[in-house]
């Protein structure tokens, strides 16, 4: 198992993250879900050591486990200004010489010479995913990597992941569209309170999903919508 | 025709008249500064190697490979027609021979087809030097125009020096984007290798462009040699501290044009003599500091 143990964060004395905690397969996908707000992207960045975090360390067989092993795609994508798709992901072929851009392309056939400024916000994060998946990294956080696909792209992207957990790679995603969420994870944690509110197994996903819609409905009862 | 419409489409009619005029222009002005035939020879060449090294038709070129060298010979040819003009008018016809069969031997050294396949060291432009290749591309107008206004006041040397510096911030200014992470993590594997890497991928297009103007300035104005040769490492020492500059205030998405600041006030701390020790002990320090930033995101 890797272990993400205690993961705080605080941000203007208030914590984002308190003492989160997560157990993942190695080469598994993992799926965690959250409100707006509850954490998953703050806790993506703490470890990746993108933001300051009070606690928290990564290990794999109490081997500690460096942030540069995990690459991570962001909710949104920030490219170079000026820079052509081509260009960008020709860059990944200095440490990973056997990545073929062209090759890799034919999945989301992007227009790789036109400039990146030009891309609409799916073919960005369609990208960006291709520039991750360049690095080579055995751990991969995908922030949100369905917002703003496609049906097509969405199924291509499920095929990718897969893909990716059948290489050995170790795969956490986050999303607020469930339905992709259960059907491409083998786990599914649920942040809530700044902390790790219950892992579900797949055999579970259906008891997590009602256990959803029973919060959200008891939200509801306290609108008056008239 | 398809070769002739890719290569209008690709550089616009426009610009191919306005690189013509701008040609006849400087090497008119060239002419009459130095009154070297020699140097004609050496803007065509120059011309002819900036086409190849900017090409970027490697799917047509494959797929017509048995015609790439008439190609490059009439692209050539048409864009340094101003030299072989120039040189015919004032009857030197040793001169437009020898600008001939250079411009007939370039287009072999294109046989690997595609840019791709050349070695770095004959791209002046590597991908990887992506800050200028872009910043290039972005303040090529800009450029011309101050190349312009330098050539006109070449004979006023401190307007002459000032447009220098212009354009040595103009150059400078590529380095205050801060790419995505990612491309930073595609660099290297850990943050010294980095720095190096980046510098040398940076340097490489420079000593390029700049060392056939060293050669010249060592054979039409050897006196000046040496104040030619501390401007070049001055130019070498700028970049490096250029790169770890922006290396120590990296961050995602931030704006780093403070850096150039930094670096003016190090420029002018080179020309104190009681201060030249400054910017040494400047590039050590900021080299551990974008050592230390860098290990965040390697």
């Amino acid at each position: 198992m890797i272990q993400f143990e205690n993961f705080s964060v605080q941000f203007s004395n208030k914590f984002v993250l308190n003492n989160f905690c997560l157990n993942v397969r190695k080469g598994a996908i993992h799926g965690l879900v959250g409100m707006n707000g509850s954490g998953k992207s703050t806790f993506f960045k703490a470890a990746c050591d993108l933001i300051n975090k009070e606690s928290g360390k990564i290990s794999f067989q109490n081997q500690i486990i460096d942030a540069n092993e995990i690459a991570f795609l962001e909710t949104e994508n920030y490219f170079y200004p000026k820079i052509k798709a081509i260009e960008y992901l020709e860059l990944f072929k200095l440490t990973n010489s056997k990545f073929d851009p062209k090759e890799w392309n034919k999945l989301f056939e992007l227009p790789l010479q036109q400039l990146v400024e030009n891309y609409s916000t799916g073919m960005r994060k369609k990208l960006a995913l291709l520039g991750v998946l360049a690095l080579n990294r055995s751990i991969l956080f995908l922030d949100e990597p369905f917002n703003g696909l496609d049906l097509e792209s969405n199924e291509k992207l499920k095929f990718l992941i897969e893909l990716q957990a059948k290489k050995g790679k170790t795969i956490i995603v986050t999303s607020h569209i469930l339905d992709p969420l259960l059907a491409v994870c083998e786990k599914i944690s649920y942040l809530n309170n700044q902390t790790n509110a219950g892992d579900f197994e797949k055999g579970e996903f259906s008891t997590f999903s009602e256990m959803l819609k029973t919060n959200i409905g008891k939200s509801f009862d306290n609108i008056n919508f008239d | 025709m398809a070769q002739a419409s890719r290569y209008l489409n690709e550089l616009g009619f426009v610009r191919i008249l306005f690189v013509l005029t701008l040609f006849i222009f400087v090497s008119w002005r060239y002419y009459l500064l130095l009154q070297e035939k020699e140097m004609l020879i050496f803007l065509g060449v120059l011309i002819a190697f900036s086409i190849q090294f900017a090409r970027n038709d490697k799917t047509f070129l494959a797929k017509n490979s048995f015609l790439y060298y008439p190609i490059f010979l009439v692209e050539y040819l048409v864009l340094c027609f101003p030299f072989l003009a120039l040189s015919l008018y004032f009857q030197w016809f040793a001169y437009t021979l020898i600008q001939l069969i250079v411009l007939a031997i370039i287009p072999i050294l294109n046989k690997p087809k595609t840019i791709s396949e050349m070695p770095v060291l004959f791209n002046p432009f590597p991908t990887k030097a992506f800050e200028l290749k872009i910043g290039f591309r972005t303040a090529w107008p800009i450029l011309i125009v101050l190349l312009l206004i330098s050539s006109f006041l070449s004979k006023n040397i401190p307007a002459y020096v000032g447009i220098s510096f212009i354009m040595m911030l103009l150059y400078f200014s590529f380095f205050v984007i801060a790419e995505p992470k990612e491309i930073i993590q595609s660099f290297a594997k850990n943050s010294r290798q980095f720095i190096f890497r980046k510098t040398i991928f940076s340097l490489i297009p420079l000593l390029i462009i700049f060392t056939p103007g060293a050669i010249c300035f060592l054979i039409y104005e050897p006196e000046a040699f040496i104040m030619a040769i501390l401007v070049y490492l001055l130019l070498i020492f700028c970049t490096s501290f250029m790169i770890i500059l922006k290396y120590a205030f990296y961050e995602e998405q931030k704006d780093l044009s403070i850096i150039l600041f930094y670096l003016i006030g190090t420029m002018v701390a080179v020309f104190i003599p009681y201060l030249i020790p400054l910017p040494l002990l400047l590039w050590f320090f900021y080299f551990q500091k974008a050592n230390q930033n860098l290990k965040r995101f390697i």
